[in-house]
C-alpha cells in the first residue's frame, strides 16, 4: 500500500525551547551584568569620591599650613627691617612656627648674617651660587623641592627682604620640616588601606611613608601610568596601577600654593569591599537564572518532549498496523497531553473494533463467495453426471449400437442428443466463469506443437464448415516456432469459441484462421468472417458476461453469452489481449494477442 | 469411422464406476466391439474382480465414494499380479495438467466424460496402442482408418 502521508522526522522540541529559554536567560544575564556594571561604576565612582575629598581635604590643610608659614615668614621679614634685633625676629618667628627647623637671613653676596635653629649650631657662610637667587632678584618667593635632611623630608621658603625704601638687601631662608606638615598624608595607609603622597607637576615623587622610594627619585608617570594633571581629572574614576602595584582607584588633587599634587589611592579589591551584600545578589539572580534555565529544560523534557514522544511512538505503532497498541504516557495523566493521549486511544479503539468488525464481514463474505462457486462446481458436476448418461445413450442409439432404429424416431433421437450437447456446453460455460470468478482458474503452461494444435482446430471445424457450404481457410506464419510453452487447453477453448462464433453467424463466403508472429514475443490468432458482423455499439459490451445483441439473437443463434467473456478472461490470464473489429453485413474480425514462448526442440515431449 | 465389430472379440475388460448408468453406456459400447466386460461399482469389489479375473484392460471412474480411482489404481499397482494391467481413467470434468497427473500417478491415459459412443472406441484403442499385447490390434486400427 502506497504511503499517502510522509511522516517527517520529528524536530527536537527541547532544543527548539530551550533555545527561547536561553536567549531569555541570556537576556536576563545581560540585565544582571549591566546592573552589576553600573552598580561597578557607582561604588568606584564613591570610592573616587571618597579619595578626592581625603586628597583636597590635605590640600587645603597643607595650603592653610603653608599660607600661615609664608605670611608670618612675610611678617618676620618686616620684623627683621624695623627691628633693631635681627637674632630676636628670627627666635620669635621659630617660637611661633614648630615645623620650622631653621632660619637664615643671607644678603645678596651670599653671606649668612643671621642663623637660628632649633637644634646644633648654624653655618656662617653658605654658597654664593644659591638656587633661589634669581627669584629673590625678581623679589619672589622662592620654594626649593623636598630633600632630606637628618631623615626628615625638608623644603626651603625663600622670602625677598626688603628696606622701607623699597630696596632689597636680603634674603629668608625657611627651613621647614614637612613631616608634621604631611604625616597626615603618609600616614593615611592605616585607613581603609588608602595610600597618600605628594609628587610635583612632573609626576616626580615627594612625599611618601617609604622614603627609600622618595629617594630613588621615582617618577609615579612611569610606575602609575598616568600624569598628575590626568589623575586630577573628576570625571571618571582613574583605575590605575598603584604606586607600589596592584590594581588602584586614584585620584590627584593640586595644591594651591605649590604646584604639586597630593596623590591618593585604594585598591580597587578594597574599595568591592563594601560591595559584598549587592554582589551577593548579583550572584543569587545568576544561580536562579541558571537553576530556572536547567528545572525549565527539564520540565519541558519530562512534561512535554518526552510525552510528546511517547504519544508520537504510540501513534505511529498504531499507523503501523498494530491496532491493538495503547498509547501509555506516565505523570501527565491529568494534563492535555494525558487527555490526547486518552482520546487518542479511544479512537485507536474505536478502529480496531470497526477493522475487527470489516475483517469479520470481509472473512464472511469471503466464505460466502467460496461457498457459492463451491455450490456452483458441486452442482454443474450433479447436472452433467445425467446429462452425459442422456448423452451417452443417446450415442449409442444414434450409432445403431442399441439396435437399429429409422426414421422418425432417429429424427428425434437425435435431436435429444443436440440439445443434450448444447446442455452440456451451457453448463460447461457457466462452470468456467463460476470457476473464473472464484479465481480457481488455472493456467497451466506445457510443452506444445503449435502447428499441430492449430491443425486439431481445423479438424474440428471443418465438418462444421463443410456443413454450411462455407470456405475455411487457414493462414499459419511458417515463421513461428514449432514448439511452444503454453496451455493449450485454454488457448484450443479460445480459439474454438471464436471459430465456432464466426461459424454460428457466417451464412456465406468464409471463415480465414490466422496465426501470425506478431513481434519480438507475442503471437496473434485472428478469426475472420464473412458473416452478419456487429453494430458499432454493440462493440463495446461484446465481451460483457450474458450480453447478446438482443433475445431474438439467442433464440435465432443459441448460446449462452458467456462465450466472449470466458474467452476475454482466459486471454486475460494466459497475459494476452482481445480485440474486435467488425462492420454491419460485411463481417467480424477477432484478434487474440498472447506473448510467446518458443522452445527448442529437445524441450519438446509429445504432448498431442 | 467404421470400426470392426469384432475388434475386442475375446479381450476381457473390466468396467469400475459407481454410476451405473455411465457404467452401462461404457459396457454396452465395449460388448458391442465383442470385449468379454465385467463391471463393479465400488473401488474395493473392482480391485477383487481384477485379481480374479485379470483382464487385458481397465476403465476405472477417478471420483467415486468410498475408495476413489486414485486408490483403486494404487492397490493394483502394489499387487505383482495385477501392475502390469493398463487401466484407464475416466474423469467427469478435466482440469488443464490432470492428464500429466493420471499418468504421473500411474494410470495409461484417461479419457473425459461424456464417453461419445461414436468415436469412444477409437479413442480407447489410441490410447492402447503402445502395450505391446495389444501389438495386434494395430494392424486392425491401421485397416480400420484405411477402410
Amino acid at each position: 500500500m502506497p504511503e499517502r502521508f510522509v511522516v517527517p522526522t520529528p524536530v527536537k522540541l527541547t532544543e527548539q525551547l530551550s533555545r527561547r529559554v536561553g536567549v531569555m536567560s541570556l537576556i536576563a544575564v545581560l540585565a544582571l551584568s549591566l546592573g552589576l556594571l553600573s552598580d561597578s561604576l557607582t561604588k568606584l565612582l564613591a570610592t573616587q569620591a571618597n579619595i578626592s575629598n581625603l586628597g583636597r581635604s590635605f590640600v587645603a590643610q597643607f595650603d592653610e599650613l603653608l599660607a600661615r608659614t609664608s605670611g608670618d615668614l612675610a611678617a618676620t621679614t618686616e620684623m627683621i627691617v624695623q627691628s633693631t634685633s635681627v637674632e630676636y625676629a628670627l627666635r620669635t618667628a621659630l617660637e611661633r612656627n614648630p615645623p620650622l627647623i631653621s632660619l637664615k637671613l643671607v644678603n645678596l653676596q651670599g653671606v649668612v648674617t643671621a642663623d637660628r635653629r632649633r637644634m646644633g649650631k648654624g653655618e656662617t657662610l653658605i654658597k654664593i651660587a644659591q638656587p633661589w637667587i634669581d627669584s629673590i632678584r625678581k623679589r619672589e618667593q622662592w620654594i626649593s623641592r623636598v630633600y632630606t635632611h637628618f631623615d626628615t623630608p625638608t623644603v626651603d621658603i625663600v622670602l625677598p627682604v626688603i628696606n622701607e625704601e623699597g630696596g632689597l638687601y636680603a634674603a629668608l631662608v625657611a627651613q621647614i620640616d614637612l613631616t608634621a606638615m604631611w604625616n597626615g598624608v603618609v600616614t593615611i595607609a592605616d585607613l581603609d588601606e588608602r595610600v597618600g603622597y605628594v609628587v610635583d607637576s612632573e609626576g616626580r615623587l615627594l612625599v611618601y611613608r617609604d622614603l627609600s622610594i622618595v629617594q630613588a627619585e621615582t617618577n609615579i608617570t612611569d610606575r602609575v601610568g598616568m600624569t598628575p594633571v590626568q589623575l586630577s581629572s573628576p570625571s571618571l574614576p582613574n583605575l590605575t596601577i598603584g604606586l607600589e602595584g596592584g590594581l588602584v582607584v586614584a585620584f590627584a588633587a593640586r595644591f594651591k600654593s605649590v604646584p604639586w599634587y597630593v596623590v591618593v589611592e585604594q585598591p580597587v579589591l578594597v574599595a568591592f569591599r563594601t560591595f559584598g551584600f549587592s554582589s551577593l545578589l548579583y550572584l543569587v539572580g545568576f544561580l536562579v537564572t541558571g537553576i530556572m534555565l536547567l528545572r525549565g529544560r527539564r520540565f519541558v523534557n519530562t512534561a512535554l518532549v518526552k510525552p510528546l514522544n511517547q504519544l508520537r511512538e504510540g501513534v505511529e505503532e498504531i499507523r503501523q498496523g498494530n491496532l491493538s497498541a495503547r498509547i501509555e504516557i506516565v505523570g501527565v495523566e491529568n494534563n492535555e497531553i494525558g487527555t490526547l493521549a486518552s482520546t487518542l486511544n479511544a479512537m485507536a479503539e474505536r478502529i480496531e473494533t470497526r477493522t475487527q468488525e470489516l475483517v469479520r464481514a470481509n472473512t464472511a463474505a469471503r466464505e460466502s463467495a467460496r461457498l457459492k462457486s463451491e455450490f456452483i462446481s458441486t452442482m454443474s458436476h450433479e447436472l452433467r453426471t445425467p446429462l452425459n448418461a442422456m448423452l451417452g445413450f443417446s450415442g449409442i442409439l444414434m450409432e445403431g449400437m442399441g439396435g437399429q432404429i429409422d426414421g422418425e424416431a432417429r429424427h428425434m433421437i437425435s435431436r435429444i442428443d443436440a440439445n443434450g450437447k448444447r446442455l452440456l456446453a451451457l453448463i460447461n460455460d457457466i462452470l468456467d466463469v463460476a470457476k473464473i470468478e472464484a479465481g480457481r482458474m488455472e493456467i497451466a503452461e506445457v510443452p506444445t506443437c503449435l502447428p499441430l494444435l492449430v491443425d486439431s482446430w481445423v479438424v474440428q471445424n471443418e465438418v462444421l464448415a463443410h456443413k454450411k457450404k462455407l470456405d475455411f481457410k487457414l493462414e499459419l506464419d511458417p515463421k513461428l516456432p514449432q514448439n511452444i510453452l503454453i496451455d493449450k487447453e485454454r488457448l484450443t477453448q479460445i480459439a474454438i469459441n471464436l471459430l465456432s462464433n464466426a461459424f454460428k453467424f457466417t451464412e456465406e463466403g468464409q471463415v480465414v484462421l490466422c496465426v501470425n508472429h506478431l513481434g519480438e514475443d507475442q503471437f496473434m490468432i485472428q478469426v475472420k468472417d464473412t458473416g452478419i458482423g456487429i453494430p458499432p455499439h454493440a462493440l463495446n459490451f461484446i465481451f460483457d458476461e450474458f450480453r447478446q445483441l438482443d433475445g431474438s439473437t439467442r433464440r435465432v443463434y443459441g448460446g449462452t453469452g458467456l462465450g466472449l467473456s470466458i474467452v476475454r478472461n482466459l486471454t486475460r490470464m494466459m497475459g494476452g489481449t482481445i480485440s474486435v473489429s467488425s462492420t454491419l453485413g460485411v463481417g467480424s474480425v477477432f484478434t487474440v494477442t498472447l506473448p510467446l514462448k518458443p522452445l527448442s526442440q529437445s524441450a519438446l515431449t509429445p504432448n498431442i | 469411422m467404421p470400426v470392426a465389430r469384432n475388434i475386442l472379440n475375446g479381450w476381457r475388460v473390466v468396467v469400475i464406476d459407481d454410476e451405473a448408468d455411465s457404467l452401462e453406456v461404457a459396457t454396452r459400447i465395449l460388448v458391442y466391439y465383442g470385449a468379454h466386460v465385467e463391471t463393479a461399482q465400488e473401488g474395493l469389489t473392482g480391485v477383487k474382480l481384477v485379481q480374479q479375473s485379470r483382464p487385458h484392460f481397465i476403465v476405472c471412474d477417478l471420483s467415486m465414494p468410498g475408495m476413489d480411482g486414485w486408490q483403486v489404481l494404487r492397490l493394483l499397482k502394489d499387487d505383482q499380479s495385477t501392475m502390469t494391467i493398463p487401466v484407464i481413467a475416466l474423469t467427469a470434468h478435466a482440469m488443464p495438467g490432470d492428464r500429466d497427473r493420471a499418468v504421473g500417478a500411474g494410470f495409461h491415459n484417461y479419457l473425459s466424460k461424456p464417453l461419445k459412443p461414436a468415436t469412444f472406441i477409437m479413442d480407447l484403442l489410441k490410447l492402447l496402442i503402445d502395450v505391446p499385447d495389444f501389438e495386434p490390434l494395430k494392424h486392425e486400427i491401421e485397416k480400420s482408418y484405411e477402410v
